[in-house]
């Protein structure tokens, strides 16, 4: 048994090829290529004899049923009762005051949804009145309507979705997922977050490694411009000027490492150059929308100024999966925090997000990667039944829905429900951990059996709780 | 409910320990364990139940009938009053426990009410004794309800929870070596494997070694007539300076440096989390932590002994009020991560405290005692011996106070202050309020007019103005006034603009007389961001059922770590603390915590100087003696040299806990002092060098890459403490909404900036890109040592990052500055300023080549300026790569 370093100074045994290889990114002792490139199978890695790739593309525990993660990231919390989930009871209650505690105090009576609702598809099921574009999927969806969290408050809740814990620095599910499969890329990043036009409430540690190696951690990608920084060279620098310093850097360090055998770490480091310089331009061109056909710019509302933002990163995120990118997480624009007028709030959020909901998975189904990437779609909590202020609802981590569809989703399926009124998860609760535990199921983890040692202890996503939603599952 | 840190680990016992025993062996019993026949009968699933649900009510920490108790294995075997053992280690027959519970007789048997164990828990009972009796240490003992951790004598023989040992330092051969103690230790272990160590490093390795290590910047090295010269600290070289080693003057001058502080105030603020932001949603700038970040260089600089160092750092508002920096040092309590919830909801309120306690607590256990005491906010701690009590004793601590921005003063300065601020109000309003009376009057004969201006301004209609004019008490005139308050306010100005010449005269007289006040008000005190007790009193604090805050289970009264307290007990030092009491508007718990921390023979002494020593010692060799260096608990790694590190921690106590010494020490040792060259055939005996047969390369950390390239470029720029300075951020890289102090976008690159990393202004949510690419903490927890990545993100840093290429581009202008248009002076020149050595004849000849094929190549490309532009950014170009170099990221 090998012990290994790892992240702020722990040792212990290692057992699985899995941690070794998640390890080997620290320390001198065992060489690594990490890279945010991922390694490559061509190049790179393979000339070297006994080097290891952290990110290189490994099996899960179990035939995975999906290979990609799209989450749709609506920040800022859609009310469920306003969107999937109409309740009569409500409508029918509006205006009674009831005893209810809210984060911002002064809650309101009873309101009901500003929004038609009608039935969609076979299911018939109820899509609120703007978002009929996505409407048109229903049938291929697995909604779960009885998710519940802790914190009432945005950040907390947002780093509990996205780690599994209401505090910062833990683990993102994304770096879970690339620190257990890899990636498929060999030059680019594991773990992709298409941030908004304002950032995310709660920043970079919504997509951080936490303890994890650094590897892991989420990039963000802007879908325009340059996407990653550092990635453009610097002012009058030509490609041509780089090479060359980069030849001269590799001739000086090849007679450095001469005179060093045996420090593998200086080879990788070498090599980390190399990796650098073809990602400038393979990153380029990922960005580079010239190759879409203007049906397909079209189809996501590119080049319309409501569904530009989000249409863009709708088709960016279609772009990183069909390069082998792991986990993509996309973020709406604004936010839906619709702490007055939910009316207009929501109506803005689903004309932005409507189309390109639609083009994503109408594109992920025409080109047959739905049947490997599992899409999700939801907020970090949900939305007081009560009103607020004038016509808004408070946070309400009591009670919410999301949407899965795509890869071992089963279709048309609705799991759980909230109480009559919308406010608290009543009948099949589901946690923030069974929900990660899906996710991870679906992609041939185990989510017990996917552990780092840190702190004296084995974490997991899941912590120490977790049920699959087998009921959704294909 | 809280779920932090929850230690159900039940699912991952059987991965923790599948290769010892077999499925769903407790984990902690791998350390216990004296047989492996005892696999099948697991003590916490099948024994501690036994004997909670039946016996420990009567003989447990409650009664203890007939003199005896189960409720500890120790306890147990001991027996009752009949002076038989009941449990005999490997012999269930001869047990009186056994015989107990299989008695026939009535009046024998126990439990002597209910129903008699069934078979299948005596026979339980029997195969657990008969394979040894096998207790894990942190099961015990079992309480009647709740199961509760109780510290035994064994518990306290852990190697760290020892008394510091006086070590005899080990004869050894090889004297030639051995430079001080610290060499015969390591020499005794390496021979013991049949190895040699390295032979000393050459001069110049050693020399940017040390200088690295010490100040965290590349020696600057001059040849000229009078010998070789360092120019950072100005010292002559001289052959014997490094000869035979590093000379005592030699390590003395970089000990004595200013910038020595800076380099290790860094290692310290990464253990404590420090930044200068709140983090979370928020992120809002704290603008005077920066006080505790100087207070921490300043105590490396003037070697602060490390006992009154930690005792501040808990306690310097009570244990030093007279002093400013201790004072300021209680910013470690604080520096993590927070956030002002101004929201009405009770229960967010409460899990926001709860978090922030505990980030306390834990920081504090991590930081001083290497102790993970976070796992033990929900329940005992798995694998230390630490009850959750302990934790909670210890929260009660921190409870007692919060987060504040408090002057930096005496309180006696403090008050002095006040009262002068007090007496300066008064006549402040005074002036003011004569000014404005005389106004008041004066203006009487225009305010009409003005008034009617005004109005007659507004966009309203005829009938809406006539309102306002001629019936403003009427309700529906007064509304609409409301609504255009704004426009039909007058100001001062503007009365006083309508008065006579000789008015505004007396006006102007009036207003200056304020003005003079103004400017004796009396200057506000200096801030610190630092932790203050709310009051002499303790408020209540509890003890949280399973870490849920809204599940108070007892009030609790002041203790630490059990395991670590001897016959001395929080009661005693808190009466003593309460009798040195220096101000009265604090509890004084903290320097009852800070003495016991620092007590070597009763308290937590011994533990701290262990981990210290052992943090210093990571620093300076790449790993620890201990490599574990946040968890000296029986999870952590064992030292690799016990002995060493007793010895190490016994004479750092007795000099007085200063660090320079040991550092002076360690830096002296031919173990340090050896070169790094690999040898595969020792690594085939020692493959991770736990023996310390060479000193391991190390790639230089984000703080000191970044100072390396501002020193080789010339422009670093010196100034000490303060103010974090921010660097410019590409605003790609500042993702995050709603933050209440935003990063600014405009910053430019300027000398300000060029300032040392450990100024760096450290905002949580927006990290700045180069220190976060090269591993730098990202401050949300104490980190006791960083990763050590190689990755392409750092390529690209060294590639096209602006701050990099911009210290390339004043390299050059320095080298043209310094050596003029000789390009073979200006290759020498850089390979010294990055390097600290002359280029070999290959390397100058490929360097030449290089900038005259750049040069060649701008040239001729379209755009490019003059022949003179282009060849400077050859320059650029050259200076960039070498900062790219392997060579200049990694010291040997």
């Amino acid at each position: 048994m090998k012990t290994l370093q790892q992240h702020c100074g722990r040792v212990q045994e290692v057992r699985s090829r899995r941690e070794l290889l998640a390890r080997a990114g620290g320390g001198l002792g065992m060489l690594a290529l990490p890279s945010l490139l991922g390694s490559s199978r061509s190049s790179g890695a393979d000339e070297l004899p006994g080097a290891i790739n952290p990110l290189a593309a490994r099996q899960g525990h179990f035939a995975a049923r999906a290979k990609a993660v799209i989450w749709l990231f609506m920040e800022g919390a859609p009310s469920a009762v306003d969107m999937f989930d109409p309740k009569p009871e409500l409508t029918r209650r509006d205006g009674q005051k009831i005893d209810i505690d809210v984060f911002n105090g002064n809650p309101g009576p009873l309101m009901k949804s500003p929004f038609r609702f009608e039935r969609y598809g076979e299911t018939g099921a109820w899509v609120c009145e703007h978002y009929t574009n996505v409407a048109k999927h229903v049938d291929d969806f697995a909604f779960i309507r009885s998710c519940y969290s802790e914190s009432n408050d945005h950040v907390p809740a947002l780093y509990q979705i996205n780690t599994g814990i209401p505090r910062p620095g833990f683990p993102s599910t994304g770096a879970w997922v690339t620190y257990g499969l890899g990636s498929e890329n060999e030059n680019l990043p594991g773990f992709v977050v298409l941030g908004n036009n304002q950032g995310v409430k709660g920043g970079n540690l919504n997509w951080s490694s936490g303890f994890l190696p650094s590897t892991y951690q989420g990039t963000l990608f802007r879908p325009e411009g340059n996407p990653v920084i550092n990635l453009s060279r610097p002012q009058g620098v030509s490609r041509e000027d780089q090479r060359a310093q980069l030849d001269l850097m590799t001739q000086l360090n090849r007679r450095h490492l001469e005179q060093r055998p045996g420090e593998r770490e200086l080879l990788g480091r070498i090599q980390s150059f190399e990796l650098a310089y073809r990602m400038q331009m393979e990153a380029m061109d990922l960005v580079d929308f010239s190759s879409e056909t203007a049906a397909t710019r079209k189809m996501y509302g590119v080049d319309e100024k409501e569904t530009r933002s989000f249409g863009s990163k709708c088709l960016m995120a279609r772009r990183l999966v069909e390069r082998g990118v792991r986990f993509v997480q996309v973020y709406s624009d604004g936010e839906w925090d619709a702490h007055s007028d939910l009316n207009g709030n929501h109506r803005g959020h689903c004309r932005a997000t409507d189309r390109p909901v639609d083009a994503l998975l109408t594109d992920l189904r025409q080109s047959g990667l739905i049947n490997d990437t599992l899409v999700i779609w939801g907020g970090e909590f949900g939305r007081m039944p009560v009103s607020q202020g004038n016509g808004g609802r408070d946070h309400n981590p009591n009670g919410f829905g999301m949407f899965m569809t795509g890869a071992g989703i089963r279709r048309g399926v609705s799991y759980g429900e909230l109480d009559e009124l919308g406010f608290r998860a009543a009948v099949d609760r589901v946690s923030v951990h069974d929900l990660h535990a899906t996710i991870l199921h679906l992609l041939g983890i185990d989510h017990e059996q996917l552990t780092y040692f840190h702190n004296g202890r084995r974490f997991r996503l899941t912590d120490v709780a977790g049920n699959v939603l087998t009921p959704i599952l294909a | 409910m809280s779920h932090i840190m929850k230690h159900e680990v039940g699912l991952l016992r059987a991965e923790l320990c599948g290769a010892l025993l077999p499925l769903l062996a407790a984990a902690a019993t791998i350390i216990w364990c004296e047989t492996s026949d005892a696999a099948a009968v697991d003590f916490r699933r099948d024994i501690g139940p036994i004997l909670q649900q039946h016996c420990v009510k009567c003989h447990g920490s409650e009664k203890q009938q007939g003199g005896l108790r189960l409720d500890s294995r120790e306890l147990a075997i001991r027996g009752g009053d009949s002076g038989e053992p009941a449990i005999v280690k490997l012999n269930a027959t001869s047990s009186q426990l056994i015989r107990r519970v299989t008695a026939t007789d009535r009046n024998e048997r126990m439990p002597p009410e209910g129903d008699p164990l069934s078979a299948v828990q005596i026979e339980l009972l029997r195969r657990w004794i008969d394979g040894g009796a096998v207790w894990p240490a942190t099961d015990a003992p079992v309480a009647a309800t709740p199961l509760e951790l109780v510290v035994t004598q064994e518990d306290r023989q852990h190697w760290a929870f020892l008394p510091l040992q006086k070590v005899p330092v080990p004869e050894v051969q090889n004297l030639e070596w051995v430079r001080n103690e610290i060499d015969q230790f390591v020499l005794r272990g390496l021979q013991a494997a049949g190895l040699q160590p390295n032979s000393p490093a050459d001069s110049r390795t050693l020399i940017r070694r040390v200088y690295f290590d010490l100040i965290g910047l590349p020696p600057e090295l001059r040849q000229d007539a009078g010998g070789l010269q360092e120019v950072r600290l100005g010292m002559e070289l001289d052959s014997s300076a490094v000869s035979s080693g590093l000379s005592e003057q030699v390590i003395a001058q970089l000990l004595q440096s200013s910038h020595y502080g800076e380099r290790w105030a860094r290692h310290w603020l990464d253990v404590v989390r420090y930044a200068d932001s709140n983090g979370q949603e928020g992120d809002a700038d704290r603008p005077h932590a920066w006080r505790y970040r100087d207070f921490v260089i300043r105590a490396f600089n003037d070697d602060l002994p490390f006992d009154e160092f930690v005792r501040w750092q808990l306690a310097g508002d009570e244990l030093a009020p007279e002093r400013p920096d201790a004072i300021a040092a209680t910013g470690f309590i604080v520096a993590g991560n927070s956030t002002q919830l101004n929201v009405p909801m009770e229960e967010e309120k409460l899990r926001n405290r709860a978090n922030e306690l505990d980030d306390m607590v834990s920081t504090t256990g991590q930081a001083f005692l290497g102790m993970t005491l976070g796992c033990c906010r929900c329940h005992d701690h798995k694998y230390d011996p630490i009850p959750s009590r302990d934790y909670y004793r210890m929260m009660r601590i921190f409870n007692s106070g919060d987060r504040r921005d408090v002057p930096l003063a005496a309180p006696a300065a403090v008050r002095e202050h006040q009262q002068r601020l007090a007496a300066w109000q008064v006549t402040h309003d005074e002036v003011v309020r004569r000014r404005d009376d005389w106004l008041q009057e004066a203006r009487r004969p225009v305010a009409e007019q003005l008034r009617l201006a005004k109005i007659n301004a507004l966009d309203l209609d005829d009938e809406q103005k006539q309102l306002l004019i001629s019936k403003s008490e009427l309700q529906e005139a007064k509304q609409l006034a409301e609504r255009h308050r704004r426009q039909l306010s007058v100001s001062a100005a503007e009365h006083v603009a309508a008065l006579p010449e000789p008015e505004q005269q007396k006006w102007r007289e009036l207003d200056a007389a304020v003005s003079v006040v103004d400017g004796q008000k009396p200057a506000e005190l200096p801030l610190g961001f630092a932790f203050a007790d709310f009051s002499a009193e303790a408020p209540e604090s509890w003890f949280f059922e399973r870490g849920d805050f809204l599940a108070r289970r007892e009030k609790m009264s002041l203790g630490f770590l059990t395991v670590l307290t001897g016959e001395k007990t929080a009661a005693d030092y808190w009466e003593r603390a309460c009798e040195q009491r220096q101000r009265d508007d604090s509890t004084q718990q903290r320097s009852a915590l800070a003495a016991w921390m620092t007590d070597v023979e009763h308290g937590a002494g011994a533990l701290l100087a262990r981990v210290l020593v052992n943090r210093v010692w990571q620093q300076h060799f790449g790993e620890g003696l201990v490599r574990t260096p946040n968890d000296f608990g029986t999870r952590g790694e064992r030292p690799s040299h016990p002995e060493l590190l007793e010895w190490l921690a016994a004479e750092f106590v007795h000099s007085g806990w200063s660090i320079r010494h040991l550092q002076q020490l360690i830096v002296s040792s031919g173990t340090y002092q050896q070169s790094s060259v690999f040898d595969a055939a020792k690594a085939m005996v020692d493959p991770e060098n736990r023996l310390l047969w060479r000193f391991v390369p190390r790639r230089l950390e984000a703080e000191a890459l970044r100072d390396a390239t501002l020193a080789a470029a010339g422009t670093l720029n010196t100034e000490m403490y303060g103010p974090g300075f921010r660097p410019p951020i590409a605003v790609e890289a500042m993702q995050a909404r709603n933050v209440k102090s935003p990063y600014p976008r405009d910053i430019e690159d300027r000398p300000e900036n060029r300032r040392r990393s450990v100024y760096l202004f450290h905002k949580r949510v927006v990290q700045y890109p180069l220190m976060q690419a090269f591993d730098a903490p990202d401050a949300q927890v104490s980190c006791g040592q960083r990763t050590n990545t190689t990755v392409a993100p750092q390529a690209l840093a060294l590639l096209n990052d602006p701050f990099v290429r911009l210290r390339a581009q004043e390299m050059s202008a320095r080298l043209e500055a310094e050596c003029g248009e000789e390009p073979e002076a200006r290759v020498r020149r850089a390979f010294q300023l990055t390097l600290a050595r002359d280029p070999g004849a290959d390397e100058l000849t490929a360097a030449c080549a290089f900038v005259a094929e750049q040069a060649a190549s701008r040239r001729q490309r379209a755009g490019e300026g003059s022949a003179e532009q282009a060849d400077g950014t050859a320059w650029t170009d050259f200076c960039q790569a070498l900062f790219g170099l392997n060579e200049f990221i990694y010291v040997d």
